[in-house]
């Protein structure tokens, strides 16, 4: 609908003018309104419901592997995920410390009402952002074709220049439990209706995925000594590097909320299988595609029989409720069997549920139809982040709403788009394989979809994206300063550990028997000691005279470039090759049918994917890379044309 | 998968099949100095030591030698471009060698371990239409020449890779895979039961381990597997009417080589192909060694010493009168070069050498230890040298088995890259670095194992994790 139609119908009406709309409120949203309203522009963000602004429908938990990465990217780039998830977390751990440091990810549980409560306060007083609660039934073009504003039920018209949808799970969303259907959004929530029909109708191309969550359970009737307790750490750096600079630390462990694990029992997987007829997923009821990687409990039992037992977490929802969380025990099955599944557990069995789990539908774009800027290839103007564009996860979204509240203002502000490319975060990698590879599941990142990983680390993201951050302008020159001033310190610490020569002492021996090393013949550099394995930065504190005190950030920084040196070059010869093609770009008015050699399948794929750079249309699925050398030849034939 | 990138290729542009000399392509800048490790510069005008320092359009005269041995490959005369005067555009060397598909084979082998990749179908061409050295004209030629050869190519690489050889890379690859895919769960999620993750781990580490093995087994296979293709080169070496030709022809059934009792009649080298057990032999019967007036002689000389030094094996004659001093100095010019040398005591029915113990201690000093008697004219022994010849073989590849030869260069030097970085991976696992560490070197090596069977890393795997693994948040 134009907004000339839409200022026609009966009862419609003006109801303000803004450079950028944002629809949805979720964690994509917030970070969508937040970044554009930050670079200056007039934005104003929509939701269902303000009171469950930057909701955690399902887990009450930010972080995680790869995703911990994830939101120290989005903190780097200038992002506010990472200060509210340090104000709100009521458990904070590092995963994986058992492995090398690539993949070490924070992960927190955070009070999920606090966190709602805590974004909301502060968007409402970010200046230039207006807070809207009204449900978005239209999208809105020029006669052009461009997006040009909004409509909501009540047939407001809001103009915009630019519009960012990030409608999560809720558009023309169905909640299943068994043969129980409603149509509802998450959480008790309204659903959207009408908006993916508006999006259908501009030639936006739309598929149906679904999702799930498990039950809530009433602390008070659980019986923990059945359970094994999880504690959280206080002696890790916190999500935002803008809090790490300033060494604020996550709480004290005493001050932090427990997790508890258990594991399924022959009884949970005798209920499941005795009742897998009423299952929606088995009877064909629900069309949309699941997630692989986070199957329902029936799903796990039904795909892999040789497992017998399935590990679940009880997490806490807050401090101000008694609400757990059973993670790992996601279903659809119908209520009644729900019961009897949870009360087969180690220590619930007198549990009350307090809330059911359920299965939801929804309605979301076809990825490939959408630019790495997120921009849509078919409304020029419409932008889309978060779970419209298939992916999965608070993160995920959260990722993608800085990159399109961002694009959004860069093309408003009649500047260049800003791409992160696979090298320099995973929420490159997300992007990139969203747009050019599509997906028919809810996307979740996972460290191996990165072939980069070693260099893309939770403690080096401000080295990889906030000089970015504040070339666009979200990073202040205040912050950036301590940024410079920290890599500073880290350049030179390396250096000094190349360049200083310890003896082969007694003092030296001792040191590197504690980790079976042999003392060395002769002088060997501190920095050759800390590659040897089990060797670190703080084990050479008595042999190295002249070092200064330093943060922890550093140090683990050092550390790690120096110890991993050999491998991270194994990456860097890949990022290199890979950079290459990236920077070759294809013009947009490109006609691959009048390229000659080019095979037929690779015409195709081309002509509709519409790649912005030869990196990107190699990694699309049909085209050789023998069709990447003619098009190579192709566009230099066509340069020296003009 | 392939990058467009200009980094140093190499490719021989005459065509496939024997011809009488061969030009193989090198191009890329900074491809001189990598080319550098592999060459030997023997004259040039001017005095220059190195290919790369070469001025642009000059030749020099040398050999290409295998980096890892310093072993002489062939004689030839290389031919230095400096950018942008080449036809690609940029920097370039030609290599004008001898044409059989051997020597071409070995020298692409050659720089290939000196750091320089075989080029891709099109890929000079490519590079000169980019660099400007070719006309708008020829672009859509260029476009043509990529993907038909690129079908070429594939229907090539199927009948390279076939039957026993494919299912092997099928097997190590696919092990590769699931150790990937093992690995990968492990890194990204975090432990339900530590004991079971340290015994999977072991696990991992052994098929690793395994894998690792094969690959080494089919790189050691390629000198086998081009001994198939090429023949294996045995050449006779000793002074002149030490009983050379006279064992030839006994190897070979018929008078080949004119055999008198002047000394010094063979003076040019003599190639007889036959077939020992299978195994496809070119014996070479040189001329005698030893200081002499004669010119012609003195060539013939100078080929035989060539000829010792490109042989895979060679028959060290030594009759009955030749004294200590002789059998030492006449040996130790090709000793080296060698891998294989044989001591054999000849025309023994004409009396032994009295001081063949002697002789023995001497020439073991050069490491020559194995000695053979015998005597052509009774026909005692030769079966002997024959096994000596087979056994040589199958020491060859650790004893892989006739279907599981590498006969290509290209899937040589894939495999080489691909079991070096495995080892890197294996370090990563022994030296407790992390499992993401271990997976990343894991990752470059499926690379190189794929860019042989067309396989990419990213996608493969995530199906083999997801088909295998039940992977909760």
């Amino acid at each position: 609908m134009t907004i000339r139609e839409a200022l026609g119908l009966d009862t419609s009406f003006e109801a303000g003018t803004f450079d950028v709309a944002v629809v949805g409120a979720g964690h994509a949203g917030c970070e969508a309104a937040h970044a554009a309203a930050k670079l200056g522009l007039n934005t104003i963000l929509f939701t269902l419901s303000l009171d469950s602004l930057a909701n955690l429908p399902c887990n009450p938990s930010i972080g995680g592997t790869s995703k911990g990465q994830l939101v120290r990217e989005i903190d780097a780039l200038g992002g506010i995920m990472g200060i509210m998830a340090d104000k709100c977390a009521v458990q904070m751990r590092m995963l994986n410390r058992s492995k090398g440091p690539a993949v070490y990810s924070p992960r927190a549980q955070e009070d999920r009402q606090m966190y709602s409560m805590e974004m909301r306060y502060y968007l409402e007083n970010l200046p230039g952002l207006t807070l809207k609660q009204a449900h978005i039934t239209e999208l809105l073009t020029d006669e052009e074709g461009n997006a040009a504003g909004v409509m909501t039920e009540g047939k407001a018209v809001y103009r915009a220049r630019a519009v960012v949808i990030c409608s999560g799970t809720y558009m023309e969303a169905r909640i299943i439990r068994g043969e129980v259907i409603t149509e509802s959004g998450p959480d008790g929530l309204p659903r959207s209706v009408g908006l993916s029909s508006s999006l259908g109708s501009l030639g936006v191309p739309l598929l149906r995925f679904k999702t799930g969550t498990p039950v809530r359970v009433n602390s008070n009737s659980i019986d923990f000594s059945q359970m094994t307790r999880q504690d959280g750490e206080d002696d890790i750096p916190p999500f935002s590097y803008r809090n790490e600079m300033e060494g604020k630390l996550p709480a004290p462990v005493e001050e932090q909320i427990p997790c508890w694990s258990i594991w399924t029992t022959e009884e949970t997987r005798k209920v499941i299988s005795d009742n897998m007829d009423r299952s929606p997923l088995y009877s064909g009821e629900i069309k949309g595609v699941g997630p692989r990687y986070c199957p329902s409990i029936e799903d796990k039992f039904m795909r892999f029989k040789d497992k017998t037992r399935h590990q679940i977490f009880v997490e806490p929802m807050g401090r101000h409720t008694n609400e757990m969380y059973l993670q790992g025990f996601s279903t659809s099955l119908p209520e009644e069997i729900q019961e009897k599944m949870v009360k087969s557990l180690p220590g619930l069995s007198d549990a009350k549920i307090q809330r059911a789990a359920y299965a939801i539908e929804y309605d979301l774009v076809d990825p490939l139809s959408i630019k790495a800027s997120l921009e849509s290839k078919v409304v020029p103007g419409l932008f889309t982040a978060g779970q419209i564009n298939g992916s999965s996860g608070y993160e995920e979204a959260a990722a993608q709403g800085i990159v399109a509240g961002i694009n959004a203002a860069m093309k408003l502000l009649g500047r260049e788009a800003v791409i992160i490319d696979r090298s320099q975060g995973y929420i490159g990698v997300l992007i990139d394989d969203l747009v050019t590879k599509g997906t028919n599941e809810p996307y979740r990142m996972m460290t191996s979809r990165a072939e980069y990983r070693l260099f893309l680390r939770q403690d080096n993201a401000d080295e990889r994206l906030t000089p970015i951050g504040h070339e666009i302008g979200l990073v202040s020159d205040d912050v950036f300063e301590k940024f410079e001033k920290k890599i500073k310190a880290i350049e030179s610490e390396t250096e000094r550990l190349k360049k200083t020569y310890v003896a082969p002492t007694e003092e030296l021996g001792e040191l590197l028997d504690t980790c079976n090393q042999t003392l060395p013949k002769s002088g060997e550099s501190l920095a050759d000691l800390i590659k040897r394995p089990g060797v670190t930065y703080d084990l050479l504190a008595p042999v190295d005279k002249d070092r200064k005190p330093l943060a922890r950030n550093i140090k683990f920084a050092c550390e790690t470039n120096i110890k991993y040196e050999g491998y991270l070059s194994l990456e860097k010869e890949k990022i290199e090759k890979f950079k290459n093609l990236e920077k070759i770009r294809i013009p947009e008015d490109i006609d691959y049918s009048l390229i000659k050699g080019l095979r037929i399948e690779a015409t195709q794929k081309l002509t509709k994917m519409k790649p912005e750079n030869v990196g990107r249309a190699s990694r699309i699925s049909g085209v050789s890379p023998a069709d990447c050398e003619v098009l190579l030849v192709y566009l230099e034939q066509r340069r020296r044309l003009k | 998968m392939y990058s467009y990138d200009d980094e140093p290729i190499c490719a021989c542009s005459t065509p496939a099949g024997i011809s009488g000399i061969a030009v193989i392509r090198v191009s890329g800048n900074g491809c001189g100095k990598l080319a550098d490790k592999c060459s030997v510069i023997l004259r040039s005008s001017g005095d220059y030591s190195k290919l790369s320092e070469l001025p642009g359009y000059t030749c020099a005269f040398g050999y290409v030698k295998d980096p890892s041995t310093d072993a002489r490959v062939d004689e030839v005369v290389f031919t230095h471009f400096e950018a942008p005067h080449s036809y690609t555009g940029e920097e370039m060397v030609e290599i004008s060698s001898h044409g059989s598909g051997a020597v071409k084979q070995e020298i692409l082998k050659c720089l290939g371990m000196s750091g320089i990749r075989m080029a891709y179908p099109g890929e000079f061409s490519r590079r000169a239409f980019i660099n400007g050295k070719m006309s708008l004209a020829s672009a859509e030629a260029v476009m043509d020449v990529i993907n038909s050869e690129t079908e070429r190519q594939l229907e090539a690489a199927g009948s390279l890779l076939s039957g026993k050889l494919a299912d092997e890379i099928d097997y190590i690859e696919k092990n590769l895979y699931d150790q990937a895919a093992m690995l990968e769960t492990f890194t990204e999620f975090d432990t339900e039961d530590p004991d079971e993750e340290d015994a999977k781990l072991e696990e991992v580490k052994d098929n690793l381990s395994d894998c690792h093995d094969r690959l080494t087994t089919l790189c050691k296979g390629y000198g086998k597997g081009r001994i198939l293709s090429e023949r294996l080169r045995v050449a006779l070496l000793g002074l002149p009417n030490s009983g050379k030709s006279t064992l030839l022809n006994t190897l070979t059934g018929f008078d080949r080589a004119i055999v008198t009792e002047v000394a010094g009649t063979t003076r040019d080298t003599i190639e007889v192909q036959l077939n020992i057990n299978g195994i496809p032999v070119t014996l070479i019967d040189t001329a005698g060694i030893r200081e002499t007036e004669d010119i012609i002689e003195n060539i013939g000389i100078g080929k035989a010493y060539e000829a010792g030094r490109g042989a895979d094996m060679v028959f060290y004659m030594i009759p009955p009168d030749m004294t200590v001093e002789e059998a030492y100095t006449c040996v130790r010019e090709i000793a080296e070069d060698c891998e294989s040398v044989t001591g054999v005591f000849s025309k023994s029915d004409a009396g032994d050498n009295p001081d063949r113990e002697e002789i023995e201690a001497k020439l073991s000093e050069l490491g020559i230890t194995d000695f053979i008697s015998i005597s052509a004219e009774e026909d005692l022994n030769i079966d002997k040298l024959e096994d000596a010849i087979i056994d040589y073989y199958n020491e060859l590849g650790g004893g892989a088995s006739e279907g599981l030869l590498i006969t290509n260069s290209r899937h040589y030097t894939k495999f080489l890259k691909a079991s070096k970085k495995l080892a890197l991976a294996l370090d990563a696992l022994d030296n407790n670095l992390g499992t993401e560490v271990c997976a990343s070197a894991l990752r470059a090596c499926l690379d190189e194992v794929g860019e042989v069977t067309g396989k990419t890393v990213s996608a493969t795997l995530a199906d083999t994790i997801f088909s295998r693994f039940c992977i909760g948040k």
